[in-house]
């Protein structure tokens, strides 16, 4: 089991990991098609 | 089906927005017509002009009618309600004047351009019918709401908050009726000027959403603490879960509109499946603002209430009660904190590289290539909003209270309808490497910086003074 502390750090990961992710992941495939087009 | 009014104050609080709040936006929308010389925003800025226009019978007659079924009532004072009546009659005959004015305008030009004469006295009707429907507006909030009259030495939380919701919250709402009128518009017609517009519309009222979300929060704490006889804080509750739901729907709708502008720009053109998600997610947003608006005025409007109405009673029910027992946890708080401090990161940085390359730093880059940065901007204020909203529920009337919370959403608001300049101004787009920016976008540029410090400067002071 996870102590207080260790929790807290999974979730901050968890939580910062996934949106900074998908906000990651949107902004490449926004490049992307931008990239297309010039090419 | 219950959202269709039943009586004559009912109907005179949703017409009556039209002429007033909507006037708002068309004179805007004008504006910029004017400004960027755009024949088609003009047209059909006196289209809407004409229609508004005929809002005003409808306004007229259920005020009118408002006042027969209420008098007598002691929660609506008669001399209020004809010093309401007074000035919304010279209000209304003058925009009746302003409607005809822009119709006859739009018919003599119809195979022309419009006369910059005629162009300039319907701005300046619009203008003037704008003050005076402020005063009509203002007399007709405060015959309902008789909070904002209370002493203010009695209150914990100001009712000036309560006072700018009752305000603030018709400009998302009624904003993107037109915003979806002129969406519609531009699809039907299939014309580029007039998609941007509507597309700028929904990222304004997305925009304005924020401060309309908080002010509604303070408003919460303001006629509740101390409560307010026919207050229900059930009640409250109900509104402010669909507010929730509303929030979701216009940043949604916003940033999927942004978006659309932001790929334009490169693409010259724009992806009929983007605008027509857009419009999905408008017109969703669209029947969700309806129910919240509909919640709302359950709050305070007791004449709109009906018999067959069933209001909750348990103001433990719902989504937010258990969002501010959750968040109030130190294992839900402190990871949606972390992502407010990256989310400002991510908005100041992008904010400071394209406004110092409009203010003539790093000249060898062409604007469009620091443009190509802003998406990372915009997901970093999509982050803060909600994180924002989510932190702030943790304490809120503390948060509301401090004085540092109103510069920051003001400057929030301020900030990010300046940053959308850089997606919509031509002659920023054509500025080459090497080139220098005009001085109208280094004053832009000067605000989004300063107004993105205010607000980090402003959160960040929140709990220290």
């Amino acid at each position: 089991m996870l102590s207080g502390n260790g929790f807290i750090i999974l979730m901050v990961i968890l939580v910062s990991g996934s949106v900074l992710g998908l906000a990651g992941l949107a902004v490449y495939c926004l490049n992307k098609t931008v990239d297309q087009s010039e090419g | 089906m219950h959202l269709i009014p039943h009586s004559w104050e009912h109907w005179h609080i949703l017409v009556s927005l039209l002429p007033s709040v909507g006037l708002f936006f068309a004179l805007c929308l004008y504006g910029i017509g004017i400004y960027t010389d755009k024949d088609i925003i003009k047209r059909a800025c006196l289209f809407i002009f004409a229609l508004i226009a005929l809002a005003t019978v409808p306004t007229y007659l259920s005020g009118d009618h408002s006042m027969t079924a209420l008098a007598g009532n002691p929660r609506f004072p008669e001399g209020m309600m004809n010093s309401h009546f007074n000035w919304s009659v010279a209000a209304l005959l003058l925009m009746a004047v302003n409607g005809i004015v822009a119709w006859l305008e739009l018919v003599r030009s119809w195979n022309g351009r419009p006369s910059q004469n005629a162009l300039h006295l319907v701005l300046g009707l619009g203008l003037v019918t704008l003050a005076l429907m402020m005063v009509a507006g203002e007399l007709g909030w405060d015959i309902n709401h008789n909070e904002l009259r209370l002493d203010p030495a009695t209150q914990k939380t100001s009712q000036l908050w309560s006072h700018a919701h009752i305000i603030l919250n018709h400009f998302p709402t009624i904003g993107f009726v037109v915003g979806l009128g002129v969406y519609v518009g531009a699809l039907v017609l299939d014309n580029i000027v007039l998609k941007r517009a509507g597309l700028f519309l929904f990222v304004a009222c997305a925009i304005l959403t924020v401060p309309t979300y908080v002010t509604g929060n303070a408003s919460m704490w303001a006629v509740t603490d101390p409560p307010i006889e026919g207050v229900s804080k059930a009640v409250i509750n109900a509104h402010r879960d669909m507010a929730l739901l509303a929030l979701f729907g216009m940043a949604f709708t916003g940033v999927t509109a942004w978006i659309e502008l932001w790929r334009y720009r490169y693409l010259g053109r724009f992806s009929n499946l983007s605008l027509y998600l857009v419009l999905a997610f408008a017109v969703v947003t669209f029947a969700i603002l309806a129910e919240t608006g509909h919640r709302g005025g359950q709050i305070n409007h007791p004449e709109i209430v009906l018999p067959t109405d069933v209001l909750p009673t348990d103001p433990k029910l719902g989504w937010m009660p258990a969002i501010e027992l959750a968040i109030n946890q130190v294992t839900w708080f402190v990871p949606w904190q972390t992502l407010h401090f990256f989310g400002y990161s991510l908005v100041f940085g992008v904010a400071l590289v394209t406004s110092l390359r409009v203010l003539g730093f790093w000249k060898s880059m062409s604007f469009a290539a620091v443009h190509r940065l802003l998406p990372i901007g915009v997901f970093g204020v999509l982050m803060n909003v909600f994180s924002g909203m989510l932190i702030l529920q943790a304490d809120s009337s503390r948060y509301l209270n401090e004085i540092t919370f109103v510069p920051k959403i003001i400057f929030l608001t301020i900030g990010a309808l300046a940053v959308l300049y850089y997606s919509l101004s031509e002659r920023l787009w054509a500025v080459k490497a090497g080139e220098e920016a005009p001085m109208g976008a280094k004053w832009v540029a000067a605000l989004v910086l300063t107004s993105w410090t205010i607000v980090i400067m402003g959160g960040r002071l929140l709990p220290y003074l």
